[in-house]
């Protein structure tokens, strides 16, 4: 058998399999077994083309509103380096942890290690996974930049193929270096000696970057109009360190740009430069893939003192408790999914905030905003005061579903247990009581960030202490409404069968219905906030006894649903385990 | 003592049953064997003593206390070893074993001996202090064999056990398992191995498609079936019956049909 085939064999298996990451592979992955479902692989699809339609409508406003200024002011160049720098950064930042994980941490790397696959292969087949996986994302922004940039100029038909083709191929050699740059550090760093750290490491970094993108992007205004479009803002700086990290990316410009033979050569040579890095790829594997991932256990005996101390005695509630944080904050997969944006959040609402303060100077005046603001409260009209604090109320109890809803550890309370549920079911304590006290940390992980941050924003501009704790009842009363919808989901058709538990905590039908069970109820606070401005009978105060009332009888309804929830589920149990 | 009464189990409404209206007494000062083919029903039946799986009729009765009505009374009562140790994986063994003893209410002196002792016998003591998922499966089998014996019920509850257990940790066990024994309590304990059962076991208990086969000790099993020999024979006797009497017969015509090389 050939090289060649024997790479193909492995690239099918890999697909059908995942490479045993986090969230690698096409296919469903880490269940043991096939549940019956009726059209399991449509509904992914189907969801995987409504992100995917969605980012491509992004790409096209974006460019919208861009291309015809550039091509206005004759930057088309500009235009073109612009957004292959930001899509070569985004497959080496976000590329290179995936890289790394696929070549250091791979479940199925024992299996293959025994079989007569030569590292070079082995290699360029991972190589194949990561590039289809990193290609996508740029291909699908890439392709409605770009045709949009073709709309407006008047592109050839030509035009269209060669982005088709440069987008494909555009994270061919930045994979490679990573996989080079991976194969190293591999090597010569104890990165891949830990990698629960290595992955909550990387998904803090992830976070961060998204978050500078996202801020970046704030800041940079675009006008539609050409006479005011202001070029000061475009960050022409990219391009030139990109080029260098990424030494085909002017191939890849003068591709796209000219036309005829220059850009066939200039497509030769792009190519050519990343299969050289890619052959490159393949004989540093031979050298430096290191495909033994174990790690010894360290070992040590418990002193006398410390085993006192790790033998304490507490009441039930503190040990489930403990019990719970323990899992969630040691587990790389719920904590970067579920724990990190809470504890994030904060910090990236309130350093914004206090940076926009502090630098703004002249123009953003505190005390002169407090003094507003506490004139306001105290000597404002009566009415108009009622309706600013029952619309806050009701803002902050449609913010609180969104919040919670979107990222709550309850959603997959019961699910992530897997094979640990029959433990739990086994112990001499009410499994309803384990639940409650076990959805107390999800509780207070989506609600403490928020409250801090409303805290300290209502105490910086002087809003009345009253309102202030009033507004954070609100939100602590719909945020444990947010998290029993999403327990009562998850305990009605919990997820126990994983292998990997990213299958718990992710991405499936449950979690998909908690969300939307939750803007329904955002949406009924939404109607009120509707109703009190249009209706003269939903006066504030009456706006206000409506939200409370739906907000108890939701409370209530949900207290005793949980209940005969749970107790049809464990009657059950063996249709989810 | 353990009383299973006439419990039925089917994973599929009106499907084939995993456990079907099996009837058990196990008193106590004994070490009970559960032996079967794969998918006889050894699992589903100590799932449903557990508590773990509902049964679809019947009950069972764990020193007085019904696993149905009365179920945390009844998991006082006993401890359980699954057959598969990844859980719980990012607690340290200490930690798991603190949180075992926090919810039976061991006291404190009490969980630091037992606990110290049963780590050096099953030589845990020096990766207590690491997270159960950098043990091997071997550690976190005995991790969890610890768990159980550390809270010292009346009832010992273990789903093939001896899988993964090095030979002294085996041995040790075994032993344990015979102390408790004696010491007027039960064990209950499902394997595949029957050089165990026939060594460990006062009685054993073969099941398949979710019925008892046999019950009691190998003599008795001898005198109320046509099975004889070792353990071995009788369990392939009453599990495979026909087909395994077949084989042989199969194996003795090839022999006498095959022509003379002398010849």
């Amino acid at each position: 058998m050939t090289s060649l085939r024997r790479i193909f064999l492995l690239v099918q298996v890999m697909l059908k399999g995942g490479t045993g990451l986090e969230a690698g592979g096409f296919s469903s992955l880490g269940r043991k077994k096939k549940q019956k479902r009726k059209l399991p692989k449509l509904g992914s699809i189907l969801l995987y083309l409504f992100f995917a339609a969605y980012m491509v409508f992004i790409a096209i406003m974006l460019a919208k509103g861009l291309a015809p200024n550039f091509i206005a002011m004759g930057l088309d160049k500009v235009y073109f380096e612009l957004f292959l720098a930001i899509f070569a950064m985004m497959t080496v930042v976000f590329g290179f942890f995936a890289t790394f994980s696929t070549l250091a941490f791979a479940k199925d790397q024992e299996r293959l290690v025994t079989m007569p696959i030569k590292r070079g292969e082995l290699l360029l087949a991972r190589m194949c996974m990561i590039f289809l996986n990193q290609c996508l994302i740029p291909f699908l922004l890439g392709l409605p930049i770009f045709y949009t940039y073709a709309y407006y100029k008047g592109s050839a038909w030509t035009f269209y193929v060669k982005v088709a083709l440069g987008m494909f191929l555009q994270t061919l050699l930045p994979v490679a270096i990573l996989v080079i740059l991976s194969l190293i550090l591999i090597r010569v760093t104890p990165l891949a000696k830990n990698r629960d750290r290595f992955m909550v490491i990387s998904q803090v970094v992830a976070i961060v970057v998204i978050m500078v993108f996202v801020f970046g992007g704030q800041s940079f205004n675009m006008e539609m109009d050409p006479q005011n479009f202001n070029t000061d803002k475009v960050p022409t700086g990219i391009y030139p360190v990109m080029s260098k990290m990424v030494p085909n990316l002017d191939f890849l410009r003068d591709f796209l740009m000219l036309e005829g033979t220059e850009a066939a050569l200039a497509f030769l040579k792009f190519f050519a430069v990343a299969v050289v890095f890619v052959v490159l790829a393949y004989f540093v594997a031979d050298k430096f893939y290191r495909l033994d991932s174990s790690s010894g256990v360290k070992k040590r005996k418990l002193e006398d003192g410390e085993m006192d101390r790790a033998l304490r005695a507490k009441s039930t509630f503190s040990t489930l408790l403990g019990k719970e944080l323990k899992q969630v904050m040691r587990n790389p997969t719920i904590f970067t999914n579920n724990v990190l944006g809470s504890l994030l959040m904060p910090v990236f609402l309130l350093v914004p905030l206090i940076y926009a303060a502090i630098n703004e100077g002249g123009n953003f005046n505190l005390p002169a905003i407090r003094r507003v603001i506490n004139n306001y409260f105290q000597n404002g009209p009566a009415d108009e005061l009622g309706y600013m604090v029952a619309t806050v109320a009701l803002a902050i109890a449609i913010m609180g579903h969104f919040f919670v809803s979107s990222s709550c550890l309850n959603s997959s309370a019961m699910s992530r247990e897997g094979e640990e549920l029959t433990r739990g079911m086994v112990l001499p304590l009410n499994y309803l009581r384990q639940l409650r006290i076990k959805s107390l940390v999800s509780y207070f992980l989506a609600t403490v960030p928020f409250l801090i941050v409303m805290l300290v924003v209502g105490l910086i501009i002087y809003v009345p202490i009253k309102y202030l704790l009033f507004w954070l009842l609100i939100y602590g009363l719909t945020a444990h409404n947010a998290n029993q919808i999403a327990l009562i989901f998850d305990v009605s058709k919990p997820a126990l069968d994983w292998e990997n538990e990213i299958y718990a905590v992710k991405g499936n039908k449950r979690i998909f219905l908690n969300l939307v069970a939750n803007w329904v109820i955002a949406a009924a606070y939404g109607l009120l906030i509707y109703f009190m401005y249009k209706s003269d009978r939903f006066t504030p105060g009456w706006t206000i006894g409506v939200a409370a009332v739906l907000l108890f009888a939701t409370m209530i309804c949900l207290h005793l649903i949980l209940p005969r929830v749970l107790q049809r589920t464990l009657g059950q149990i063996e249709r989810y385990l | 003592m353990i009383e299973i009464q006439n419990i039925s189990k089917a994973y599929v409404k009106n499907g084939p049953k995993a456990v079907d209206r099996l009837s058990l007494k196990l008193p106590n000062g004994k070490i009970f064997g559960l032996l079967g083919p794969n998918g006889a029903g050894k699992t589903t039946t100590l799932k449903m003593i557990t508590g773990i799986l509902k049964p679809d009729a019947g009950d069972v009765i764990i020193n007085g206390h019904s696993i149905l009505s009365d179920d945390l009374a009844a998991k006082k009562e006993f401890a359980f070893v699954p057959d598969e140790p990844n859980a719980f994986l990012r607690l340290k063994g200490i930690e798991y074993l603190n949180f075992i003893c926090n919810i039976y209410n061991v006291p404190v002196a009490d969980r630091k001996a037992r606990i110290s002792r049963l780590a050096q016998v099953f030589g845990l003591d020096n990766v207590l202090n690491n997270q159960i998922s950098s043990y091997s499966h071997g550690m976190r089998q005995k991790i969890f064999v610890i768990g159980a014996l550390v809270l010292n019920p009346p009832v010992w509850i273990l789903d093939e056990p001896m899988t993964g257990l090095d030979p002294k940790s085996a041995y040790t066990l075994k032993e344990m398992m015979r102390q408790h024994a004696d010491q007027g309590n039960v064990v209950l304990f499902s394997t595949h191995v029957l050089d165990v059962a026939e060594k460990v076991c006062d009685e054993v208990i073969i099941i398949d498609n979710g019925k008892v086969l046999a019950q009691g000790t190998l003599e008795e099993i001898r005198q109320t079936s046509s099975a004889q020999g070792s353990l071995e024979d009788i369990f392939l006797q009453l599990t495979e019956g026909d087909s395994v009497i077949l084989a042989d017969e199969q194996a003795a015509e090839d022999t006498d049909s095959q022509p003379d090389k002398q010849d």
